[in-house]
Parts: C-alpha cells; structure tokens; sequence
C-alpha cells in the first residue's frame, strides 16, 4: 500500500510542480514577442519618422534574438527577419544603401532559419516576401 | 479488520505524501535545471536586458488588455483607462527599460485621446483638451510623422478596433 502510495504521490508531486513551475516567466514569454512585434511593426514603422521607426525595429529585432536564444521557435526567426527586412526598406528610402544591404543579408540569414527558404531564395523573391507582410504584394511562389 | 483498513489508509497516505516531496522536488530539479541551461546561452548583460524588457512588455500588454482587449464596456471605460493611463506614466517615471518609452508613449497616447473623447461627451471640454493635450505631447515623444487630433483620433479607433478579439466585441466606447 505503501508502495502505491509513492507511485500516486510521485505523479502527483511532479504534475503539480510542472504546472506552477514558471508559469508566469512562461506566459510573459509568450506575450512580449508579439507586444514588441505589433509595437514595431504596425505602428512605430507605419507612422514614426525614419529614425523612431529604425530604433523601434532595431530594439525588437535585439529583444526577439534573445528570445530565440533563450526559446527558439519559427515564429519568432520570422518575425526578426521581417524587422531587418522592413528596416532595409526604410534604409534604401533614406538612401543608406550600405546600412541596407546589412539589413538585407540579417532578413535573409533570418527567414532561412525560418524555413522560408524556398520563397525567398533570390534577392527578388526576397523583397517580394517582405513587401507580400508588408501588405503591398503578393508572396512569391515556394520552390 | 477497521484496524486493518486505517493501517492501509496511513500506509497509502505516507506513501502519498512521501512521493508527493520526492515527485515534486524531483520534476523541480529538471525544470530548474533546463531554465538554468536555457539562460547560460544569453551573455549576462543579454539576460538583464531580456528579463527587464519582457517584464515591461508583459506590464504594458496587460494594462492594454484590460482597458481594450478585454472587451470593457462603456461604462467600466472611463475607470479603467483612468487606470492604464495611471499605469503607464508610473511605468514611464522608472528607467527599467528606456528602449520602450515610445511605446509607453504611444499607448498612453491612445489612452487620452479615448479620455478626451468621454470628457467631450460629456460637456467637459476644458478638461477634453487637456487630455488630448496631453495626448500630442506623447505622439510628439513617440516621434510620429502626424501628430493632429484628427491623425490621433484615426490612430486610437483603427488601434482599438484591431485589438477586439472579433468585431462585436470591440471596446464599448468604439462600437
């Protein structure tokens, strides 16, 4: 009986611990990413001047590495390359063309950790990926 | 045979219990030790900036929440975002994470233009003007492109509406 009792206890013990363990680091790890990616992405990039716009996509492309370091997942790889991605077209606007293919290379390196290598294996296809999130395209077909 | 049944019954319970400490001391040496191998890939200053970073966001989304996601209805509106606006100058005035003061900026923003909008309604126009005042400094520290009421207003609405989980449970002061 005794024996029993361990074995219930221990499944009890580790399913109460698994489900109080770092609940609250967890649900902060699943809202921060998309707070500071809606943030930078579809507002400070659509409606800040060029340099308010370029720290807000910096500071969230810094803040969602971390993230993938600390809890790697597509979603986010994508997400960082899209911040370099947008951040290469506010770059080419400014006329920083170097700056822009840094960017460039950063958005590519990203959406191929991503998994989005088949749609964006050229430079073309590349730029058409971002402007397709950007809303002002159409996504370039997979390979 | 009770005496039999109650010498069970305690044998089962230490059992319990004894596996209880053990299962959950053990399951909290592995979670411990995953999140502990977890954070060694970040460089410390990387693990500071996280915490502090994640630890505002989580703040500001959930101040968000309550005054729009959520659904509030017109009546509940004016206190809570008395309270998200409230919120957010208290999060402004520490130098946790001064990276997102755009961001408290924006959303504070939003906040009083909403307020304004109330104090309108209801014949307060001094104090209407304040709040959207107020509101122009912030979108000015925010660093946008058009801070006029009528880009403010147009930004608050499009914001607020976005945040609805679906279209008829948009916050009760835009629907």
């Amino acid at each position: 009986m005794f024996v029993a009792g361990v074995v219930l206890g221990l499944a009890l013990g580790a399913y109460a611990v698994k489900n109080s363990y770092g609940v609250f680091e967890s649900l902060e790890n699943f809202i921060a990413p998309g707070a500071y990616g809606d943030f930078a992405s579809n507002i400070q990039y659509r409606r800040a001047v060029p340099p308010k716009a370029k720290e807000a996509l910096l500071g969230c492309a810094r803040f969602l590495q971390e993230m993938n370091t600390l809890e790697p997942d597509h979603a986010k790889q994508m997400d960082i390359g899209l911040c370099y991605g947008r951040l290469v077209l506010l770059e080419e606007a400014d006329g920083n063309s170097q700056n822009a293919r840094a960017y460039l290379a950063k958005a590519k390196n990203w959406l191929w950790e991503a998994g989005a290598e088949k749609r964006t294996s050229t430079e073309d296809d590349l730029r058409a990926f971002i402007a397709f999130w950007d809303g002002r395209g159409k996504l370039p077909a997979s390979k | 045979m009770v005496r039999k049944i109650l010498v069970h019954s305690l044998l089962l319970l230490l059992g319990v219990l004894a596996g209880s400490a053990v299962g959950g001391l053990g399951y909290y040496s592995y979670a411990k030790h995953k999140h502990d191998v977890a954070y060694a890939r970040l460089t410390s200053a990387e693990a500071e900036h996280l915490t502090a970073t994640r630890g505002v966001l989580s703040q500001i989304f959930w101040r968000n929440y309550l005054a729009t996601g959520s659904s509030p209805t017109k009546e509940e509106l004016p206190k809570k975002l008395t309270e998200q606006t409230a919120g957010l100058e208290r999060l402004r005035e520490g130098t946790v994470s001064p990276e997102l003061r755009p961001m408290e900026s924006v959303y504070l923003s939003f906040g009083y233009v909403r307020l304004a909008r109330f104090e309108k309604e209801k014949g307060n126009n001094s104090l209407a003007d304040q709040y959207m005042t107020n509101a122009m400094a912030q979108c000015e520290e925010a660093g946008w492109k058009d801070c006029s009421e009528t880009a403010l207003k147009s930004a608050t609405e499009s914001w607020v509406r976005g945040s609805a989980p679906d279209k008829t449970k948009v916050a009760g002061d835009y629907q």
